[in-house]
């Protein structure tokens, strides 16, 4: 017979509620609920200014699974993790945990400021329940993984918060659980070092180590994970292969398009010219509301301007939606020696992209007019927007225009 | 493969109340108990040498409040500002002895709500056996005793103490019993003080009025051993037994001392149930 799934997350809801008094009250009061064993049957209702953060979701994991939790900000996938951890009580349902579990949910747990780098270890390791005797025996590995030789005896402080993760990393990498739950940690560091942690977590992976990670970084999800299952407002929506699942996540979130003009600005700045909205422009000129991989798109930011003004830039920054995502595109008209005279009054600034090369899913861009090199009309910190599918991208991080062809071969190239 | 050697452990989470079973309950608790010692030193290390590597003073801080206390109140009886009756012997010891074993009850109140609340981050993210930042925090409780000790011991050669009475021995006792009467408190007070910040607040007040309401920088006025205001404030016949124990030999007061520190070895057993219970719920709250 199979063995039993590492993980059954069976029905499994939880509640939260809005404000900080009541949640307050409500805390007293379910202590006193668990003390007298009773109330258990209230769970399933939710009280005045409850509501639901995770609604009936079930899964399973089984030994050698990596499963991704695919979801937006807020869509409860923390909360479960945290469940899973065995931090949180569910408040329907029930978590089957079977074998060693570990959460890198927060790397350097207890790390201490004042102490240096190897007493901070010690610490660490302790807190993730690995023995000091494991750790005087791996110490060197440790802080050769850190790349912290020449720091390790400095206090904390005067390390830098890249340092930190590594440190944080080099000492969770020593655990071989069972199951590893995965938040985030890994969107920081610079790329040499992310390279290293996931070459780690793959060695875990060939030791039969389950994984259960979330990330809005879907291009890693894709390379890591096997199966996924996808959150939104605390239900399950999708669950199948990685690939299914961002695909059913994009079109889910097309459904419901943020509107492309941005809202009405609350300190709108003084400069000479303002940013009024944005948006995107089809080939034609329409105005559309969710562009498509593949099409030739216009990005259109009008300006309103209090007199006419010379060379002005138009600096586009496109990321990835979620915290500590890449950048995917940066781009600006001064570089491309495209300075523009902006006349009084309204103008567009167009940005054409011929053809539109971001693959579908959820954007955040830094839009900013300026006078380079200095001076800064007005900037929009943060415009969102979705891009919807058009030619398959697969599992690519750009979408590349391309045609396939088979031509005779040339004769005189010579055969070896 | 070394992994299948080890055993496979299951564990549920469902929404009931871990009462339900308290057998098992408990039996988690004394396992986590043990296993998180050597979690426990190591923070308490943690704990200590980050406190005083960065103070000038360092450990002197653990002992002032006593040595001033002492001080002042010394000044004042001098001065004949205020008029108590002293026991026979050393004022200075029974002041300094008093306030040392006052000191170490109040930090055993505050150490336990004071280490959760500096763990608040690692508790929310990290499932690690719990009972370990009780056992930091008892660990703290007796390095600060420790330190204190050094002066009353100091001032005990200084001032030419009698040689210890034959009940000398029961003294540790003592002591035990008045840092497990605090700690039982302490415990007692984390799940309200981790939710309410009154609570932090409202004990540093109520310590300084429960000083003068408590026979510690006074001897024990007569009557008060026997009636109620022992009950209501418990803490006075722990202190003074512990004090005449080193002092002067015999108490009056060790029935009550006996009666206290058996009720407190059932509630701290209650503390500690409320504590493992409690923690989930007010894990919630404390998220980053």
């Amino acid at each position: 017979m199979a063995d039993p799934p590492l993980i059954e997350v069976r029905n499994v809801s939880k509640k939260y509620c809005v404000g900080l008094k009541r949640s307050l009250v409500y805390a007293v009061r379910d202590i006193g609920n668990e003390l007298l064993v009773r109330g258990a049957a209230g769970r399933s209702q939710l009280r005045k200014d409850e509501f639901w953060a995770l609604k009936d979701v079930s899964f399973e994991v089984n030994r050698g699974d990596s499963l991704a939790l695919i979801g937006a900000n807020g869509a409860g996938k923390s909360s479960l993790l945290k469940m899973i951890n065995g931090l949180m009580k569910p408040d329907t349902g029930s978590i089957t945990v079977r074998g060693r579990i570990a959460a890198l949910i927060e790397l350097g747990a207890g790390f201490n400021p004042i102490l240096t780098g190897r007493e901070n270890i010690y610490v660490n390791a302790a807190v993730l329940g690995i023995s000091r005797s494991d750790i005087d025996r791996k110490l060197e590995a440790i802080i050769d993984f850190a790349e912290l030789d020449r720091f390790i005896d400095m206090p904390l402080k005067s390390y830098s918060s890249g340092m930190r993760v590594r440190l944080g990393f080099a000492v969770a990498a020593q655990l071989e659980p069972d199951v590893l739950l995965i938040d985030e940690v890994l969107a920081v560091g610079d790329a040499a070092f992310r390279a290293k942690c996931y070459r780690r977590l793959n060695e875990l992976s060939n030791n039969g180590t389950a994984f259960i990670m979330v990330s809005h970084n879907h291009h890693s999800l894709l390379t890591v994970c096997n199966c996924a299952v996808g959150i939104d407002k605390g239900e399950v929506f999708a669950s199948g292969s990685v690939r299914s699942v961002i695909d059913a996540y994009q079109a889910h979130a097309t459904t419901n398009p943020d509107t492309p003009e941005i809202p009405q600005r609350r300190n709108a700045p003084t400069s000479s010219a303002r940013i009024r909205k944005m948006g995107f422009r089809d080939e034609p000129g329409q105005w559309i509301p969710t562009p498509r991989t593949g099409d030739v798109t216009d990005f259109c930011v009008e300006i309103e301007a209090d007199e006419t003004l010379e060379d002005v830039s138009l600096a586009v920054v496109i990321r990835v939606g979620g915290a500590h995502a890449d950048t995917i595109l940066a781009v600006t008209a001064s570089d491309d020696d495209q300075l523009q005279r902006v006349e009084k009054g309204c103008a567009e600034y167009r940005l054409r992209l011929q053809p539109l090369g971001l693959p579908p899913g959820s954007y955040v861009a830094k839009v900013s007019i300026s006078r380079p090199p200095l001076e800064i009309y007005d900037m929009v910190e943060a415009f969102q927007f979705t891009v919807s599918p058009g030619p398959s991208c697969g599992d690519s991080i750009y979408y590349n225009p391309r045609s396939w062809s088979v031509e005779p071969a040339d004769s005189q190239q010579v055969n070896s | 493969m070394e992994k299948s050697e080890t055993e496979q452990t299951e564990v549920v989470y469902t929404p009931q109340s871990p009462l339900t079973d308290p057998a098992r309950l408990l039996s988690a608790q004394w396992a986590d108990l043990k296993r998180s010692r050597e979690l426990a030193v190591r923070l308490l290390k943690r704990n200590l040498s980050a406190r005083y590597r960065q103070t000038l003073l360092g450990y002197f801080w653990a002992v002032f409040p006593m040595v001033a206390t002492t001080a002042v109140w010394l000044l004042l009886l001098r001065r004949n500002v205020i008029a108590v009756e002293m026991p026979i012997g050393s004022p200075v010891l029974f002041l300094l002895i008093g306030m040392m074993l006052w000191q170490t009850f109040v930090d055993a109140v505050q150490a336990p709500l004071r280490v959760v609340s500096e763990s608040k981050s690692m508790l929310a993210k990290i499932n690690f056996p719990r009972e370990a930042l009780l056992l930091t925090a008892l660990g703290e409780v007796l390095v600060n005793f420790a330190i204190r000790l050094i002066i009353v011991i100091a001032a005990w050669i200084w001032f030419a103490g009698d040689i210890p009475s034959a009940t000398f021995w029961f003294v540790p006792l003592g002591v035990l019993s008045i840092i497990l009467f605090g700690t039982t408190i302490g415990v007692l007070l984390v799940p309200l003080g981790i939710l309410y910040q009154d609570v932090m607040h409202g004990l540093a007040f109520l310590f300084q009025v429960w000083l003068f309401a408590t026979p510690v920088l006074y001897p024990t006025p007569t009557g008060w051993s026997h009636g109620w205001i022992a009950w209501l404030n418990p803490i006075g016949p722990l202190i003074n037994t512990t004090r005449d124990w080193l002092m002067v030999g015999a108490s009056d007061q060790v029935a009550l001392f006996c009666t206290f520190s058996a009720l407190t070895l059932i509630v701290v057993c209650f503390g500690m149930l409320l504590y493992r219970v409690a923690m989930p719920i007010l894990l919630e709250r404390m998220q980053s």
